[in-house]
């Protein structure tokens, strides 16, 4: 059986505390291959790549959690269709990040960031975040792009399990019955310690303690879905 | 019965021309009611919108043409979500479907020739623009939209018209054959939807053949 997780840092796994993230407890607990594309600093973008790269590999099932619309993909070479996910630069300056195993440098071309992350002195981000971008506009092609994503899982029967991650405040009740409860079962609900510098932090935001409940809560979902559990 | 078209200005009715755009000639022969969205300039976000917005009206079919990558959303106002095609400005078009409403609008859709060159849009566009990541974008929405048909049993006909190059085959049994009934191949006359009037006649027919062909 094959697991893939896919999403930003609170999907991302932590090489400093390997199998401590809740996606790894599941895998463990299924006795289940596992393999991890998510990604700090993901965009919706970079999140629905990660989808289409899992779903050539024909996983048992995806588990994914999308991210917040303040985030942007910035191209530092020619983007490459036919490479997908392969584009994203997946190591983050002072940031222990997990590498999946599709990763080659010389396929890179776009950094996937989120733009408080971003430079305040380069004049053509600056001149965007002012005049081009729109926060409840890009919330509704992220919308789009990740609605679009679940609906492709549906349509090719691959079993999969979600939270609307920081995509929130739009309508998910269409598929409901395949996302955890967000108050309970959503990572960005638990962030502990404030801050990724703190004693204790983790890629992914949360204390371990936290991870093994979201296990169990991802889990009850799992098993209420498919009955290869 | 309900025909509803949605797209960029090749999709698009010209009141200097009435009764000639090839989905005009498909409502009149198949004795159809026809609401047009078509918008000069729209991007496929906003294309994406429309058929939304197609959706919610029940229609009988749907005529859609996908447009090319260089086309972005400019904000004027705070963009509204629920609000979706609402908030498209069609102030270039000459004719204006049925659900607009100026006063609501909050954003411009358009190609980068034919927006205003401000420094925002020429660092824009040197700066943070990819046209491939940009089509990769526009494909996922476009298909998305697709699938939400299929998903709804909503009939349609479409072109992937401008967005070239993703794989379309999914959808193959919907399309119009790309060659023959695709209108961005055939750029030769004065209206706004930049075909003659007479490749208008041949669309029809090559459309019609395709919804007659899908039992619509």
């Amino acid at each position: 059986m094959k697991i893939i997780s896919c999403g930003c840092s609170f999907m991302s796994i932590d090489p400093n505390c390997y199998g401590t993230h809740f996606s790894e407890i599941i895998a463990s607990k299924l006795n289940s291959n596992y393999a991890c594309y998510a990604k700090f600093g993901s965009t919706n973008f970079a999140v629905r790549l990660q989808i289409e790269e899992a779903i050539k590999q024909k996983p048992d099932l995806i588990l994914i959690g999308f991210t917040g619309e303040s985030r942007l993909d910035i191209s530092n070479g020619q983007y490459v269709i036919a490479n997908g996910v392969r584009n994203i630069e997946y190591k983050v300056p002072r940031i222990p990040s997990h590498i999946p195993e599709f990763y080659n440098h010389a396929d890179i071309t776009t950094r996937s960031m989120p733009m408080s992350e971003m430079s305040a002195d380069d004049v053509g981000f600056r001149y965007y975040l002012t005049e081009i971008h729109d926060i409840e506009m890009k919330r509704h092609h992220d919308y789009f792009l990740t609605s679009a994503a679940l609906d492709k899982l549906i349509k090719l029967g691959i079993p999969f399990v979600f939270t609307r991650g920081g995509l929130n405040g739009l309508d998910w009740t269409e598929w409901n019955q395949y996302e955890v409860d967000y108050e309970t079962a959503c990572p960005w609900n638990f962030v502990e310690p404030a801050g990724s510098t703190e004693p204790g932090s983790t890629i992914y935001h949360t204390t371990y303690k936290r991870q093994e409940l979201l296990s169990t809560m991802w889990l009850d979902k799992i098993k209420e879905l498919y009955n290869f559990v | 019965m309900k025909l509803i078209s949605c797209g960029c200005s090749f999709f698009t009715l010209d009141k200097r021309y009435p009764k000639t755009h090839f989905s005009e000639l498909i409502a009149q022969r198949g004795n159809y009611e026809l609401e047009n969205y078509g918008k000069l300039g729209a991007s496929n976000f906003t294309i994406a919108l429309q058929v939304e917005h197609a959706i919610k009206q029940n229609p009988d079919i749907l005529l859609i043409g996908f447009t090319s990558v260089d086309r972005i959303e400019i904000p004027v106002d705070q963009y509204r979500i629920p609000d979706g095609i609402l908030n498209i400005k069609y102030n270039t078009n000459n004719v204006f479907p049925p659900y607009y409403d100026e006063r609501l609008t909050t954003t411009v859709s358009n190609s980068f020739p034919n927006l205003e060159q401000t420094d925002a849009v020429k660092l824009y566009i040197s700066d943070l623009y990819d046209p491939e990541l940009k089509r990769q974008h526009d494909f996922f929405i476009a298909a998305g939209i697709l699938r939400k048909l299929d998903k709804l049993n909503i009939p349609y006909v479409f072109t992937r018209g401008g967005l070239t190059g993703p794989d379309w085959s999914e959808w193959a049994h919907n399309e119009v054959d790309y060659e023959t009934a695709c209108p961005w191949h055939w750029t030769d006359g004065a209206p706004v939807y930049h075909t003659s009037i007479i490749k208008q006649q041949e669309l029809a027919e090559l459309w019609l053949s395709k919804i007659k062909e899908l039992n619509l």
